[in-house]
């Protein structure tokens, strides 16, 4: 025999090798193979092998332990030097926990915030085959899109194409604010009543807590109603089979359903069954709509078949839309939106069924920031540590003398920041639940931390801890364990002095994080400040409006109007089908050498414009001393007339209802308003006059007045004494134009408070290194004292480098930010032009606030005694 | 000092008792046989590492041997302290069993 068949085979020897204990592997090994080649020899070559593997099986837990035991004397040392160091260098450690833990505090919040955003109607079961109908118009070249669609659509589609297993219609108008509910003597004003087809509950995943979800929505006034309202309407009593008036009709409960989730598009308290609609109380909500297909104002879903593909279905509808919809309207289709895509990719869709959409951008801008802000701390942990170099380099050198190797020293820094940032992470939860009701009252939201999950936080907890700390320790440790034990111990040795540029390049980067988004801050205040100051083109300041929902309110509006205007506060009373800041309908115009085409329009009364405060360029108001004002007179804005290509608007002609006989001359250009919010370009929009005694939404009053409590008051009683019953509600136009941008106003305050997060951290590193830098130059800075330097000149010395790090991340923060803020404005039709100052300013922020980081340093550095210096040695 | 624990006992034991044949078979070898109980090669060095980072045996190398791959035997051998050891430890049961032996035989 050989001496290489009597060693163990290659892969038992590669795996032992790996498993036994260094110190007695050599030996152990020896004994294997003995004992192997015996049994091959006496036995055979099978016995020997089965004896091998019995053998290495059984042996592992011993060798592990026995490797366990002794390494966990060595981590008892590890931990044991961790928490001396910490609470030796104390300043040290509280900026580098209190750095980590606010990061990561940050991080942990927006991880929430965009887990909660990307959830959105995930819920439902079936939702990957849930798609949304939205209308796609191609207007002059403009696309235009619209989540509301006519109600024969849903139905047709899904008896037309096979591969649409169901079909669900929601009606939801949004010029119906408030509906009145009323149970026996009391009355509320809901605002979340939906109506929908039976179909509702098994495309969407609304679990029913009582009643049968197979006909609770099929009968006509029906309806399923959430837990809260159960509770609110019913208390403890079972609501089930009892009823509820709404606008007037008696309504039966067929069911219960648990709140709908915060993180669904749509949120109803109640639903109505859709044939509900069709009951003559409700003619005056839906009038004709139920089989127009001109008529848009239902939202369609459809649940289509396993495997179908909704690209390949849009493609089949062609045919279908020729059919259905109106020829005169070129370039019309439909889009299938999947429902998972709704809450985030929904941005400037009209008529859209909740006002609460997202948008993808801002998921993206939080995650940079959560991303930036998390690199802001490991940067300053690994500055910090660094920079602590000298003071372990002692450690270093004592460990490698008694026989440490490089990968345990490796071992050992990564241990220790693995277990600071346990720490941190521990305060940052703490952190994160004392911050979330301060944050969710500023941003309007409602994220909570889910507890339930305790183990599996737990788990998250200590793999995060373990990713970051090796990302933020790697370096450290590696930078660490190359000092050379011979040079660290005869003091020769000054750990750093190479290594300073890379820390400057860090504090570069952090710096220009901050800077960065200070600038962008900045900048998202300023034109948020412009959305908020602009000139809207009428006047929003002084204006009450008064939603109307009552046939009484319409027709008593002259009285109450002439009653109002007796008091001398009250300018102006006027009424309109709806108010900039409002959904604004679509109807279908014939402008005089143009096409057909649904363009915005407002009814108002003659005294609508003044009210407002719109200026008339050209031609003249509606007037009361031309009757044919009410049927046969327009008025334009600015952009309508561009539009259409007129230079002169007044006289031209105007054609509507689809019917060449319903024409009217243009008497008036109304000066450009905003009706939408300013990331819109202003549209056409045409004014028509109400009939008299017809229907309208609001109405409006201009005050002039020092106490506005007063006055609202007395309207509210005069409201009382003619409408009595109704309650009174009402909003201030400057309110609600500003609440068109409620996403950025919450966006500018939480972004906000992570600029100043990410600037406090990265001060603090600027602090760590300030201090290492001076106490490097101890030695210097005396020796500069004797020789006659002055204190202000040691400052000035020791301020200036850190001013050049700030310059540079000036020099680089500054493209980055304004490449970014530009993107953003372009969300904007209307918006600032970025000027230099944002840019100088930020800078000279960060400027200012490094030299305070700095200064107390150098200032300590200067006042030091030389003679204390310099007998450092 | 402190007393061994049952396993470093024996261990050492064995040693002693091989005299100068004492490594990992043979040693694995007797105390399977005296203790009726088949150890794994991983259960053996676990206390042997142990007694000797404790300084209580001490090795030497023979020279490499093909039967066991070309590796060295690696030999143990008590050294005083691990006797000392070894006598304290007896000390201990020899006293703690004085006055019991007559129990031996009784019945329940």
């Amino acid at each position: 025999m050989d001496s290489k068949n009597k060693s163990l085979p290659e892969f038992s020897a590669w795996l032992l090798e790996r498993l036994i204990n260094r110190e007695v592997r050599y030996s152990a090994l020896g004994d294997f193979a003995e004992i192997y080649a015996e049994i091959r020899a006496n036995q055979g070559l099978w016995p020997a092998r089965i004896w091998l593997g019995k053998q290495i099986f059984r042996s592992v837990p011993s060798f592990l332990a026995d490797s366990f035991y002794w390494s966990g004397i060595m981590l008892k040392n590890y931990f044991k030097t961790a928490f001396r160091n910490l609470k030796r260098q104390k300043i040290y450690s509280f900026i580098n926990i209190t750095g980590l833990s606010l990061g990561l505090a940050c991080c942990i919040l927006i991880t929430l915030y965009i887990h909660f955003e990307l959830s959105y109607d995930s819920f439902h079961d079936k939702a990957d085959n849930i798609y949304r109908i939205i209308e796609i118009e191609t207007e002059s070249g403009r696309k235009q899109f619209s989540a509301a669609t006519p109600a024969p659509l849903a139905f047709s589609l899904s008896e037309e194409f096979p591969d649409i297993a169901r079909a669900v219609r929601i009606f939801h108008p949004s010029w119906i604010e408030k509906w009145k509910i009323s149970h026996e003597e009391r009355t509320f004003f809901e605002e979340d009543v939906f109506f929908a087809d039976d179909s509702i509950l098994e495309v969407f995943s609304f679990p029913l807590i009582q009643g049968q979800p197979e006909d609770a929505l099929q009968e006509p006034h029906s309806m399923i109603i959430t837990n809260e309202i159960a509770q609110k309407y019913f208390g403890h009593s079972n609501p089930l089979g009892m009823v509820l008036s709404v606008h007037g009709v008696q309504i039966k409960i067929t069911g219960i359903t648990q709140d709908v989730p915060p993180n669904s598009h749509f949120r109803f308290k109640f639903l109505v069954s859709f044939a509900t609609l069709e009951s003559p109380g409700f003619r005056n909500v839906v009038y004709d709509m139920l089989d127009n297909w001109r008529s848009h104002n239902f939202y369609s879903y459809l649940l289509l078949r396993e495997g179908a593909s909704s690209v390949e279905l849009q493609k089949k509808f062609v045919p279908f839309l020729e059919r259905h919809f109106n020829q005169k309207i070129s370039d019309f289709d439909l889009y299938l939106q999947p429902l998972q895509e709704v809450h985030l990719h929904s941005k400037n869709f009209s008529y859209d069924i909740t006002e609460t959409n997202s948008d993808i951008a801002y998921v993206y801008i939080f995650s940079a920031i959560a991303f930036f802000v998390l690199i802001i701390a490991c940067i300053n942990y690994m500055n910090l540590t660094t920079a602590r170099a000298a003071s372990r380099a002692k450690e270093v050198g004592t460990r490698k003398i008694v026989g440490a190797n490089r990968a345990q020293l490796i071992q050992q820094f990564l241990g220790e920041s693995i277990v600071l940032l346990l720490i941190a992470l521990m305060i940052a939860f703490m952190l994160v639940s004392l911050a979330l009701p301060v944050l969710n009252s500023l941003a309007g939201s409602q994220f909570s931390v889910d507890f339930k999950n305790f183990l599996y936080i737990l788990g998250l907890l200590l793999a995060a801890s373990f990713i970051l700390g090796s990302a933020a320790g790697i370096y450290p440790a590696l930078f660490l364990s190359t000092f050379q034990p011979l040079n660290i111990l005869r003091g020769k040795f000054y750990p750093g002095v190479r290594k300073v540029h890379f820390r400057k390049t860090l504090v570069v980067v952090q710096f220009a994080i901050s800077i960065s988004l200070i600038i962008a801050t900045l900048a998202g205040r300023s034109q948020l400040k412009y959305c908020l100051n602009r000139n809207l083109g009428f006047d929003k300041e002084n204006v009450i409006s008064i939603p109307v929902r009552d046939v009484s309110t319409i027709l008593e509006f002259e009285s109450i109007k002439s009653s109002l205007l007796q008091n001398p506060e009250i300018l102006n009373v006027a009424r309109s089908s709806s108010l900039p800041g409002k959904t604004i309908g679509r109807r279908g115009f014939l402008p005089e050498g143009n096409m057909w085409a649904p363009r915005y329009s407002i009814f108002v009364d003659h005294d609508f414009i003044p009210t407002m405060g719109m200026e008339i360029k050209e031609g003249r108001n509606f007037s009361r001393e031309f009757s044919t004002d009410v049927e046969d007179a327009y008025i334009i804005n600015e952009a309508a007339a561009e539009e259409f290509g007129w230079d002169s608007a007044l006289g031209k002609r105007l054609f509507w209802r689809g019917d060449r006989n319903n024409k009217g001359e243009v008497i008036g250009v109304v000066k450009d308003f905003h009706f939408k919010s300013l990331h819109q370009e202003i549209e056409p929009v045409i004014l028509h006059m109400l009939p008299e005694k017809s229907g309208f939404s609001y109405m409006t009053i201009r005050i002039r007045t020092q106490n506005v409590l007063d006055l609202l008051e007395g309207i509210k009683k005069s409201w009382e004494e003619f409408f009595p019953g109704i309650p009174f509600e009402f909003f201030f136009m400057d309110a609600q134009m500003d609440r068109l941008y409620d996403t950025e106003v919450r966006l500018g305050k939480v972004s906000g408070i992570f600029t100043f997060l990410s600037v406090i951290i990265a001060c603090l590193g600027v602090f760590g290194l300030a201090t290492f830098l001076t106490q490097q130059r101890t030695k210097e800075i005396g020796i500069r004292k004797v020789l006659g330097a002055t204190a202000s000149s040691i400052v000035v010395l020791l301020s200036k480098e850190f001013i050049m790090l700030v310059v540079i991340s000036n020099v680089i923060a500054w493209p980055v930010a304004y490449y970014v803020i530009h993107r953003w404005l372009q969300n904007f039709a209307y918006r600032i032009d970025l000027n230099i100052g944002t840019f100088l300013f930020s800078g000279i922020l960060a400027l200012i606030i490094t030299l305070f980081s700095v200064g107390y340093q150098s200032v300590k550095a200067s006042l030091v005694n030389p003679a204390g210096a310099l007998r450092y040695e | 000092m402190k007393v061994l624990s049952r396993t470093e006992e024996i261990v050492l034991l064995s040693i002693w008792k091989l005299q100068e044949n004492a490594y990992g078979v043979t040693i694995r070898k007797l105390v399977s046989k005296i203790t009726g109980k088949n150890w794994s090669i991983g259960a053996i060095y676990a206390p042997l590492h142990r007694v000797e980072k404790k300084g209580l045996v001490r090795t030497v190398k023979s020279d490499p041997l093909p039967e066991r791959g070309g590796r060295s035997k690696v030999y143990y051998e008590i050294t005083p302290k691990g006797k000392k050891a070894l006598l304290e430890t007896k000390k201990v049961h020899d006293s703690l069993w004085v006055g019991i032996s007559s129990l031996e035989f009784e019945r329940e």
